[in-house]
């Protein structure tokens, strides 16, 4: 009996893999396509906004001028607008793929992960090898990480920030654009880890909170706490709520707590590539109402791999000079 | 695991409707123990409490209440559900009278957030409770309470819902003495509104409108309930916390029988109250604080008021 239910799922999984692949690798073809796409027009519009924003400058620095040349502004504001339309209609096309890329990576991040829980189910059910299936998870795992909507946490590759090596610049002007990247990815980690110690402070002061009302209320009605009004528990539920400002797996607190949680694993597989499993990484953002206690556990997890980050990128520019 | 001790006493002083007044030294001793399992997205736990108390010192009053309680809960994608039992078995004794009581209570929570920005909470439940010696009440209802709630800005949210319950008084002691109606049952549903912020502060506000229909009284018969808790850290190490309740029901009894006082309902969350706390973190694990609170409360249609004060210092020790 147990025999005919390994070989049923391996032909079911081996049935909805050879289904699913078709499917999932147009899903794929459509994303780097899209993702390529996005990448190409943000650059562009990246480019037009510093035109523009040149352009102002010089339209500032012409107004302060003792004589200023009325028809030099006119034709720099007239051609000002144009960009300005330019910019606004690339935003659009940008926007527009962006949201497409979102939808594109949840549909990925659903059907890697019902891989993963076939190649699970599997493991559990068959005689072979567990690590032969582990290598397979961790490779769809890591997958389901690529395709992460974590861009918006930073706008860099952290592992190709790491790989950044200032002693094998062939140049000196290489090394001085090298160098800035590197600063200008540890600011960008300073303001973000700024950010997740502001909010790990919030989560943490309402979880204080939190635990001393239920206390107090514990206290104040030892016996009387029974019944309808039963208030210890809708406060703990309330409490998860209102640091969630709301339940959908769509709104920002949510999609951050989702975001940070990628952004944990993406860290881990860099620092730690050779003993990465799949028990270490953090499997929670597929249930985005997570507690308080839980979301204060995860923020501090950001700031921790945040700092040692930090402190990676800082001695490597210590080193440079 | 984890466990808590707190020991407090002060002075308290209290009345009853026949003008009996003490004024005296209150002791307690708070006892908690907890265990905790999570695993996933599932997460139990068992938790044990024991409270003695001693109201003054010559004729003094005793009480000795115990409660045990395990949840377990679950956590899913979309829904939340659970699962609560508790017991409680309270014993009073001074030298003129000797009574305890238990409750029993069951309950089913769920939270479902399948529509945007939205939780619907569905709730139902058994509660059994009885009296023993001279008072030799029972009670059971059952429940059911469904709740809408939205959040409309960062750190609140919003809840409107409806309770119904169905229960069953039986009073033994006029079944002895008597040979009159010795049950009442009826039903008690309304409205229930709610208010939560937390954030820098905590603030929770709960109103409960009820109908009640029984054997004993007739149209109209309302109850109000209403609940003010709020608290905040101050300075890190502080903390303050004051929790108001106010109760008011408004009987039509159909009788004018003075036995039909006993069957009347009186929910456990019919105490009048108000309560402060100015709490002083000294460690992790160690608190001190200072509480004030008043409370009053009527059984048998107001026949009796049971009223009372009391200013307490106590510690707290947790692990």
């Amino acid at each position: 009996m147990k025999l005919l239910l390994i070989i049923n799922c391996i032909f079911s999984f081996c049935f909805i893999s050879k289904l699913n692949s078709q499917s999932l690798s147009e899903l794929e073809k459509k994303y780097f396509n899209v993702k390529s796409v996005f990448e190409k027009e943000s650059f562009r519009l990246d480019s037009l906004k510093q035109v523009l924003q040149s352009r102002s400058k010089q339209i500032e620095s012409e107004k302060q001028n003792q004589y200023p040349d009325e028809d030099k502004i006119i034709d720099l504001m007239r051609n000002s607008v144009t960009l300005a339309n330019q910019v606004s209609k690339y935003q659009d096309i940008v926007d527009a793929k962006e949201s497409e890329l979102k939808n594109l990576s949840k549909a990925l991040v659903s059907a890697y992960s019902a891989r993963i829980d076939s190649l699970m189910l599997l493991k559990k059910s068959s005689k072979r090898n567990a690590n032969d299936y582990d290598s397979e998870i961790l490779y769809y795992v890591e997958k389901r990480l690529s395709v992460s909507p974590q861009l918006n946490l930073l706008s860099f590759n952290p592992q190709k920030i790491l790989a950044i090596d200032l002693s094998k610049a062939k140049s000196e002007e290489e090394k001085i654009l090298l160098r800035e990247y590197l600063d200008k990815a540890a600011n960008e980690v300073d303001d973000l880890l700024k950010t997740v110690t502001k909010q790990s402070d919030e989560a943490e002061l309402a979880l204080n909170l939190q635990k001393k009302t239920s206390k107090f209320l514990a206290e104040t009605e030892f016996d009387r706490d029974l019944g309808p009004s039963h208030f210890a528990v809708q406060s703990e539920r309330s409490a998860n709520q209102t640091l969630t400002e709301g339940n959908s797996a769509l709104d920002p607190l949510s999609e951050r707590a989702v975001s940070y949680t990628l952004l944990i694993n993406q860290l881990n597989i860099i620092q730690k590539p050779e003993s990465i499993t799949k028990s270490n990484l953090r499997q929670d953002f597929q249930t985005p109402n997570m507690n308080l206690n839980e979301y204060s556990k995860l923020l501090k997890e950001v700031k921790q791999k945040l700092a040692d980050y930090k402190s990676i990128l800082t001695s490597k520019l210590l080193r440079s000079r | 695991m984890n466990w808590s001790i707190n020991s407090e006493g002060g002075f308290f002083n209290s009345s009853q409707s026949n003008s009996w007044q003490t004024d005296n030294l209150v002791l307690r001793l708070d006892g908690n123990f907890n265990y905790n399992y999570s695993k996933e997205n599932i997460s139990a736990f068992v938790k044990f409490k024991i409270r003695p108390e001693i109201y003054g010192t010559e004729n003094s009053f005793k009480a000795l209440k115990m409660k045990i309680s395990a949840n377990y809960s679950q956590q899913g994608d979309n829904l939340n559900w659970g699962t609560n039992l508790t017991a409680q078995k309270n014993f009073y004794k001074n030298n003129m009278a000797d009574f305890s009581y238990s409750i029993f209570f069951l309950s089913l929570f769920s939270d479902l957030y399948q529509f945007e920005n939205l939780t619907i909470s569905p709730k139902a439940g058994y509660s059994y409770q009885t009296a023993s010696e001279n008072i030799e009440l029972n009670l059971d209802f059952l429940f059911v309470e469904v709740s809408i709630s939205k959040s409309f800005f960062k750190g609140n949210s919003i809840g409107a819902g409806f309770y119904f319950e169905k229960f069953t008084i039986e009073n033994n002691y006029i079944e002895r003495l008597t040979d009159q109606n010795n049950k009442n049952s009826g039903l008690r549903y309304g409205p229930v509104l709610s208010f939560n912020y937390l954030r820098q502060g905590a603030f929770q506000f709960e109103y409960r409108f009820l109908f009640h229909n029984s054997q004993v009284t007739k149209q109209p018969s309302v109850e109000n309930w209403y609940r003010l808790l709020a608290g905040m850290i101050i300075e890190d190490y502080w903390s303050v916390f004051i929790l108001a309740d106010y109760y008011d029901r408004r009987f039509t009894l159909k009788q004018n029988d003075p036995l039909q006082n006993y069957l009347i309902y009186n929910p456990l969350d019919a105490e009048n109250k108000v309560n402060l706390k100015l709490a002083r973190e000294i460690c992790e694990s160690v608190e001190l604080y200072a509480k004030a609170g008043y409370f009053k409360e009527s059984y048998f249609d107001s026949k009796f008021d049971f009223e009372g004060w009391n200013i307490l210092l106590g510690i707290d020790l947790s692990y």
